[in-house]
């Protein structure tokens, strides 16, 4: 998602609820290394001015995100560029995006965005995420 | 041949009829000008698409989060003892 959707939010700010996201990759080598890049974000405490850039400048599944791309959105939301390079170039995450991905596999992921509740699967939408929110919060699960 | 002799008799007609009509000549030139706009029109979205494309640096569009208020710890948004827990899977590609 490219901004929060006030459901989410609502919750979120009143305390009720949490979102993590997980990058994975299932589209190809850009996710691949967007997903590692935005793990060097998260090492710099910018791991979400950086899942906003790139949801802002998604190229989707024709045109590949580059290690060029990656660092000029770094560049852009105030990334310290020496450590941000030194990081995506050496691929530390590349294990981590690799098992992240196998295990949203195991779960069904298919397609993202996908979003879980309390270990529920439900639909993407602002309606369903906020009924299952309703439902696990009435639940106390 | 007879064709361009017709041609040119036509020609030669209309002008003594003080009427000009765009010849074979004209044809040629206004085909090989749409032919050069042509080519520099897709000279010029190859151009532009190698600079979207970003070795070079393209336009980074820069959002505003909008994430004020909002506790951030690496990936989590949120209290971490909320109760209901959200986790998005999300390709960046």
């Amino acid at each position: 998602m490219s901004e929060l959707p006030t459901v989410e939010r609502t919750f979120i700010l009143s305390g009720k609820a949490k979102l993590e996201v997980k990058p994975i990759a299932i589209l190809g080598a850009g996710s691949i290394l967007a997903a590692q890049a935005s793990g060097c974000a998260n090492e710099q405490g910018l791991f979400w001015d950086y899942h906003h850039i790139l949801y802002a400048n998604q190229k989707g599944k024709r045109q590949q995100q580059t290690a060029d791309d990656l660092k000029r959105y770094a560049a852009a939301s105030g990334h310290d560029m020496e450590k941000f390079n030194s990081c995506l170039d050496s691929g530390k995450y590349a294990t981590t995006v690799s098992n992240e991905t196998d295990a949203a596999t195991q779960l069904g992921v298919t397609s993202t965005p996908t979003i879980f509740v309390n270990g529920r699967k439900v639909q993407s939408t602002a309606d369903a995420v906020g009924q299952a929110i309703q439902e696990a919060l009435a639940s106390g699960s | 041949m007879h064709i361009v002799s017709m041609g040119a008799r036509i020609r030669k007609r209309d002008r003594r009829r003080g009427q000009v009509r765009p010849g074979p000549g004209w044809v040629y030139l206004a085909a090989a000008t749409l032919a050069a706009v042509a080519v520099a029109a897709a000279f010029s979205i190859v151009a532009l698409s190698g600079r979207s494309d970003g070795d070079s640096g393209g336009q980074v569009v820069v959002p505003t989060p909008g994430l004020a208020g909002l506790v951030r710890d690496g990936r989590v948004l949120g209290q971490p003892d909320a109760p209901v827990s959200i986790v998005e899977y999300a390709d960046f590609q």
